[in-house]
Formats: C-alpha cells, structure tokens, sequence
C-alpha cells in the first residue's frame, strides 16, 4: 500500500474567553481581508470577443478552449492557436487584438498601449540577412552540378501536352 | 497494274517507311535501350549555331533547348537561357535536366521563388534529387525570400516538404525556429504528421524554445483534443498517448510495460496501467514534458497498485527539464509500494523562474543512484495539475 496517510478530522474544543481568543479573532478578520483581497483579485477584469478558431485559456488546471464573451480575471493567459484571432476587451475600454500564435497575459494594471505590444507572436529567429544569396544557397561546386545535371541519365519524357 | 497490285506496292513502301523510321530512331536518336544519343555538338564557336540547327529541325527537341540555354548561358546571353529552359519546361514539364538548369540559373539571378518553384517540381518528380535539394533548401531558410517560398508551398500538399521538415529538424545548422515556421504552416493545414512533430518539439526544447515547441504541438493537435488540453495533458489516459511533444512519453522495455487499458474504479474508462517485470530499471517508465509559468501548483491523481515490490517504490517526480538527476525536484508524490485499491494522491509543486520547461515522469525512488529492481503493477488515472493559492 502506498506510504501516503489520511490525517484524522479535525477536533474542536470549547473553551472560555481567554487572550487567545483576541489573537484568533484576529488572525481571522486578516483571514477575511486576504480572501476579500483575492475576491477582487479573481473579479473580471476583460472579456473575449470576436473569437475565431481555437483560442485556449488558462484555467485553474490548465489551458482550455476559451468561448466568445468569455470572462478574464487578471493572471489569465490566453494563446492563440493556428488560423486563430481574438480580441481582449478590458472594462476599461482598452482592446487587444491577437493573431494566431500569440500569447497574452490579462493584466488590467498595465498601461493599455503596454498590453497592445505585451500580445506575444512567435519568436522570431535570426535570419542570415546581408549574406550573398548564391553563396547562402549554393555550396561551392553545386551551380555547375545542378546546372549541367551532371549524372544525369534519365530521359527526356515525353510531353504530357 | 491492278488495283491489288498497287496495294501491295503502297503496303510495301509504307512498311520500308515504318522500317527505315524504325532503324533511324534506333541507330541514331538512341544508342541503346535507354539512353537519347543525341550528340552535343562539339565545344567552340560552332557549338551554338549547331544546336540552332538542330532545334530549327526540331523545334520541339526538349533536351536540344536545355543545351542550348546551357551553351547560351556560358556564352553570357542569361536572358536567352532564361527562354530555352523555360521553352524546354513547357514542352516538357518535368524534364529532370531543364528542370535543374532552369533552376541554378533562377538561383544565380537572384529570382529566389521560381527557383524554388522549379526545385519543388524537381524533388516532387525526382525523389532521389531530394539528396541535393534539401541541404540547400535548409540553408535557404535563412533567406526572407526564400524561406517565404518554402512557407507557401508548406501550407500546400507538397509531397515532400513532410520529408524536408524532418531532414532540416535533424540539420544541426538549419536554426529550429525557422523549421517550425514551416511546421506551423503545416499543422495548420492539417498536414503536419507524427514523426515531424516529434523531431521539431524536441529540437525546439533542447534549444531552450519550450514556448514555441509548446505552441507548434499545440497546432498539432486536432481540434477536439484542445478543448481542455490541461497542464498536464492527457492526465485521464482515455486517448492513446502519441509519444511525441507534451503528449506521455513511454519507455517500455523487456523491464517494464506500459499499457493504457479499461480500467475498472477509475475515472472515466481507461488509465496507466506499468508492469514491471522484476527486472533492473533504469529509468523513468512514462514521463510528460510541460511548460508551466512560475508559481505553485498542486498535482493530484489516483493509484492503484498490485503487488508493486521494489527497496523504496516508485513515484511521480517533477523537475526542471534538463536538470541534474540528482537536483532536487520540484516536487514529488507519496512512494508507492505495496497493494491497494484505488486511492488519491496529491502533492505541491513549487516552479521557480528560469525553469521554462519541467518534466513529470514516474520512476524508482533513488534512480538518480543507480539501476534497481521493481516487480508488479501499478496503475494512475486522472493525473491533473492546478494553481494552488
């Protein structure tokens, strides 16, 4: 059997007002702002809109098909897939459009042009810009091979005209 | 003369005819069974007028207009090359030689898409040219035009552009990123297949590219698996496992077997069932790559086991990919030992920064300090991982 246990239920006992009692009752109104706290952190902040192919949300265990007018708290990740588009539409009027491949982190503190450039694509590589395209394409040797077809023996087919 | 007679002479001077047509052909157009001798005419300054010559006796004479682009080229007229081969293509569509000449000399030119578009017809009809072609195909992706070339045509039913995928991801110069662009295409038309998937993710990854790995795979998949892909993906089993990307990864072997059978008490119908047979392992049995954000999670699932012996048992660990063996994981389930019926688990998992990708693999407790015995059965389901707060 597996080493993992189950703890027993947890015991309440009652007791008489004692200094402890403040320190709890303490401990749990702090308790109760930090829930308020993560309340307001888990209200919704933007919504989807204009949904087209596949366009996944992340969730509590992880990433699932978002849906149009679909609600975002902050946190909220959104990727879009291939031939996918959607637009982030914050409560306070700022839309951010994702193409396919992007991904996008909701996150309604941020300035709204910083959200618009936070909409991520793919990342781009280095392209080998300013190299001599011949050479860049072509080993030394192989333009004359691929143009005088050197061992070549197949025969001219025919025409399909 | 009767009229018999002249039919007989009339049949008899058609047959000479077909004869003497046949014998011609033969002897002088070709010098065997299969190879055209029609003969080059010689270097020099008469070797143009030559071909002229011939190609005014026979203006439809493929093979002629390629030597002659070939001569006129090296001659410095590249805009009647240009017109031969591209005579010689129309007569003859997917003639091999013009086909490469007419390509070389679009390459040279700078005229990069036709180029490509001449080689594509090239490796389409001549597979064995692919030998030749791919390699400059892979170094082409470096170049805007070219790699907007190769893109298109990636997004087509292109025969062998699956092959080139595969042939450019096990290309060590050919950068990862810009075969994924080419992959990307091709997922997205549908067409991306196992093998190309696989490759590519597991390039990206070793690149340090887990988002782009992660995002190519996630093209890869048909549209009903995106519907809840997970963290952990495929965490319930009832799909068979591809083996590739963020899929499971099994690694059986005569020690240890991995079946994903209807599996009575789990949840939903199938689950993980590993059967060791008591020999030596050395290794994870399935493992998952992931590529969770920083914070906490929680990763629960169920287990079932049967006569499961080993030292220390077994146990799902999740680490950050790449990692020493012996670093500490991320986190890690109770060890698993013994028999039992179906029964939950759950542990944290804690992913720091700088830890893009993580791997979640079952395993012997201490494998990080040799091989070790492990006999029996166990099975998982609904393996799931959440943000934890």
């Amino acid at each position: 059997m597996h080493t993992m246990g189950s703890k027993g239920p947890m015991t309440m006992k009652t007791k008489k007002m004692n200094p402890g009692r403040c320190l709890t009752t303490g401990m749990l109104a702090i308790a109760a702002a930090l829930a308020m706290g993560d309340a307001a952190a888990q209200q919704a902040v933007a919504r989807l809109k204009q949904v087209t192919g596949n366009v996944l949300v992340s969730r509590e265990a992880g990433l699932a098909t978002g849906a149009e007018a679909q609600t975002l708290v902050n946190g909220t990740r959104i990727i879009t897939t291939a031939n996918s588009t959607a637009i982030v539409v914050f409560d306070n009027g700022c839309e951010v459009q994702l193409k396919e491949n992007e991904r996008f982190e909701v996150d309604s503190q941020k300035p709204c042009a910083l959200m618009i450039a936070q909409a991520m694509g793919p990342a781009q590589p280095v392209a080998a810009l300013g190299a001599p395209l011949i050479g860049l394409l072509l080993p030394a040797g192989a333009v004359v091979g691929l143009a005088t077809g050197a061992g070549d023996t197949t025969p001219i087919p025919v025409s399909p005209n | 003369m009767t009229a018999a007679q002249i039919a007989r002479v009339a049949f008899a001077v058609l047959a000479l005819a077909i004869l003497w047509r046949v014998l011609h052909v033969n002897a002088f157009v070709y010098a065997d069974a299969n190879r055209p001798a029609w003969r080059v005419p010689p270097e020099g300054a008469g070797r143009l007028p030559a071909l002229r010559a011939a190609l005014d006796a026979n203006p439809a004479d493929a093979r002629a207009l390629v030597q002659y682009g070939v001569e006129s080229d090296r001659a410095g007229d590249a805009a009647t090359a240009k017109r031969a081969f591209a005579s010689a293509i129309e007569i003859a569509p997917i003639d091999r030689a013009a086909l490469r000449a007419a390509a070389a000399l679009d390459l040279r030119e700078g005229r990069i898409a036709d180029a490509v578009k001449g080689l594509d017809r090239l490796v389409a009809f001549y597979p064995d040219t692919r030998e030749m072609v791919f390699p400059l195909f892979a170094r082409a992706l470096g170049q805007p035009e070219a790699r907007a070339a190769l893109e298109a045509l990636a997004g087509g039913r292109t025969s062998w552009m699956g092959a080139f995928v595969v042939f450019a991801c096990r290309d060590r110069d050919a950068d990862p990123m810009l075969v994924a662009a080419l992959l990307g295409r091709r997922a997205a038309a549908g067409l991306a297949q196992r093998e190309e998937v696989g490759c590519l993710t597991e390039r990206l990854r070793r690149a340090g590219h887990w988002q782009a790995a992660y995002q190519l795979w996630l093209n890869s998949l048909p549209r009903e698996r995106l519907a809840d892909v997970g963290f952990v993906f495929n965490g319930g089993f009832e799909h068979a496992p591809s083996g590739v990307g963020f899929d499971w990864i099994a690694d059986a072997s005569s020690a240890q077997g991995v079946e994903y059978p209807v599996a009575g008490g789990a949840t939903g119908r199938r689950a993980l069932r590993v059967t060791w047979s008591g020999k030596r392992v050395g290794g994870p049995v399935v493992r998952q790559f992931l590529a969770l954000e920083p914070g906490r999670y929680e990763l629960s699932g169920s287990a079932r086991l049967d006569g499961l012996q080993s030292v220390r048992g077994i146990q799902w660990t999740l680490r950050c990919a790449g990692e020493a063996a012996a670093a500490p994981p991320l986190g890690v389930s109770p060890r698993f030992l013994g028999s039992g019926d179906w029964q939950r688990f759950a542990f944290p998992v804690d992913v720091p920064p700088r830890c893009a990708g993580q791997v979640l693999q079952l395993e012997p407790v201490g494998l990080h300090e040799g091989t070790t015995y492990v006999a029996g059965k166990a099975w998982f389901d609904n393996l799931r991982l959440a943000r934890a707060h």
